[in-house]
């Protein structure tokens, strides 16, 4: 089986987003058992790879030519994914323990395509609040959530999904104005581009689970079920990464993959822990 | 030769200027007036004041009393009632030296000194000399925990504000292993120094 996560990192002033993929690829060295534990990065700056402390983390580094803006390049991800079986993740994740039951249990189900339709919270609650979704419920758009994206090479739906997604994303407003009249969104991101092009084709039903496996927590501020509003999550909890590389948000251990969205929560030191978890391994 | 203006121009184009004060200040930094700026040269003591604080005064929500010049940094400070807010005020992780933004000044000093098993608790002469006001009697309480994680506690220790303004405690401390400390934050920056520190990250 040629399994492996892909990380798109596409260069930005503002965030460092090699730093936060390169952490990630770090918790998937440490946590994922042989087999499970690749990952290839698409970057659109090579040599800034080579000047990582463990380059090595990432088994493969595909440079990027095409310019694209913000998290787009992510659309291209069937195309660049040197694996058979893939899952695409957002470079603002970390992993906490073996997930590979998760994948066996996608390739075992005979999925081509598989996005999550649920979301949970640092307590392990599931996300009922639309807050962030708004255009989704309105103009009944599939919840899919595009940071944990697992496909199989060998497919047929697989390049009308991605080809369909990618043209949403290119052309905004044909697609805005027909399918998204309500609460209509600034920006046509990814989320809202696949989970577009899984109900044109008909296929919402088909890519995802309602086994509850696969849980990702997703940390955007007024999704956390608290009863009043937040405009950070961490003035209202603690993060406390300790020595071992667990993580408690509040009271809470984490377990699960974590979409942790506020990028300067992950500080050096918290990078300095992580390699030396890999060094030692 | 005196050039003519074309009034309905000169109208069309006017841009008023934005209105710029001052502070006047005391030797030791109480503001005690607000004026627009450059109606005299003849005083020293004075300083740019932004034009939303000018605002507040004049409305009555702001005191000039509570106006004082910061006179190593020379700028406006506002003396307000401090409620901790956010998680991090509450349960303040005190970061390490290493970590420690150089550009902040310290008002708190802790070293650790691991082989004499002894800390050291400084409050630093810089916010002795700051014109603040506090009850002596108010606890700086130390939470010694496993490392960034302030759930398993090792020790704790409370010091009161005025035992360490007039001096520096030093108290013996025995732990084994990796540390955090933990406070509230009454005060704005506390930084942790270890030595003979032989456990790493």
């Amino acid at each position: 089986m040629n399994f492996g996560y892909l990380i798109f990192v596409n260069e930005n002033e503002d965030v460092d987003y090699l730093k936060l993929a390169y952490l990630l690829a770090i918790s998937i060295k440490v946590t994922q058992k042989e087999g499970y534990d690749r990952v290839a990065l698409v970057t659109n700056n090579k040599e800034k790879v080579s000047q990582l402390s463990s380059p090595w983390v990432f088994d493969e580094v595909i440079e990027f030519e095409r310019e694209e803006e913000g998290w787009n390049p992510r659309s291209w991800m069937d195309r660049y994914s040197p694996f058979d079986y893939t899952v695409c993740l957002d470079s603002d994740m970390i992993f906490f323990r073996d997930y590979s039951h998760w994948i066996d249990s996608l390739i075992g189900s005979n999925l081509e395509i598989f996005l999550p339709s649920s979301a949970y919270t640092y307590r392990g609650e599931l996300i009922c609040d639309d807050f962030y979704r708004k255009t989704f419920t309105a103009n009944s758009l599939p919840n899919l959530y595009s940071f944990y994206t697992f496909f199989k090479k060998q497919s047929s739906i697989r390049e009308e999904f991605f080809n369909l997604g990618r043209w949403i994303i290119n052309n905004p407003n044909d697609f805005k104005n027909i399918f998204l009249p309500k609460k209509m969104p600034k920006v046509v991101g990814t989320d809202e581009a696949l989970s577009l092009s899984a109900k044109i084709l008909d296929i919402d039903k088909i890519i995802t689970l309602d086994n509850n496996l696969i849980k990702i927590v997703h940390l955007k501020p007024m999704i956390q079920n608290w009863p009043w509003p937040a405009d950070e999550v961490f003035d209202h909890v603690g993060f406390y990464f300790n020595l071992e590389g667990k993580l408690k948000i509040g009271n809470y251990q984490q377990n699960q993959i974590l979409h942790y969205y506020k990028k300067d929560v992950i500080t050096d030191e918290i990078v300095s822990i992580m390699e030396n978890k890999i060094w030692k391994k | 030769m005196e050039k003519i203006i074309d009034f309905d121009t000169f109208i069309a184009n006017f841009v008023p200027r934005e209105p710029e004060y001052e502070a006047i200040f005391d030797d030791s930094g109480i503001v005690i007036s607000v004026r627009p700026k450059g109606i005299s040269e003849q005083v020293k003591n004075k300083v740019d004041i932004d034009l939303d604080i000018v605002e507040q005064i004049h409305a009555g929500t702001l005191h000039l009393h509570n106006c004082f010049v910061d006179l190593d940094s020379g700028e406006i400070e506002i003396t307000r009632k401090e409620y901790l807010k956010k998680i991090d005020d509450i349960l303040h992780r005190i970061p390490h030296l290493d970590f420690f933004d150089k550009s902040q000044s310290i008002d708190v000093k802790i070293i650790y000194d691991r082989k004499k098993s002894k800390i050291k608790f400084s409050m630093t002469e810089k916010l002795k000399t700051k014109k603040m006001c506090w009850s002596g009697d108010t606890i700086l309480s130390f939470y010694f925990t496993d490392y960034n994680d302030p759930h398993v506690l090792f020790d704790k220790i409370d010091i009161t504000i005025d035992e360490l303004y007039k001096k520096d405690r030093v108290l013996k401390l025995e732990i084994d292993q990796r540390f955090s400390i933990y406070t509230r934050r009454l005060l704005k920056n506390y930084v942790l120094e270890e030595k003979n520190e032989n456990i790493r990250i």
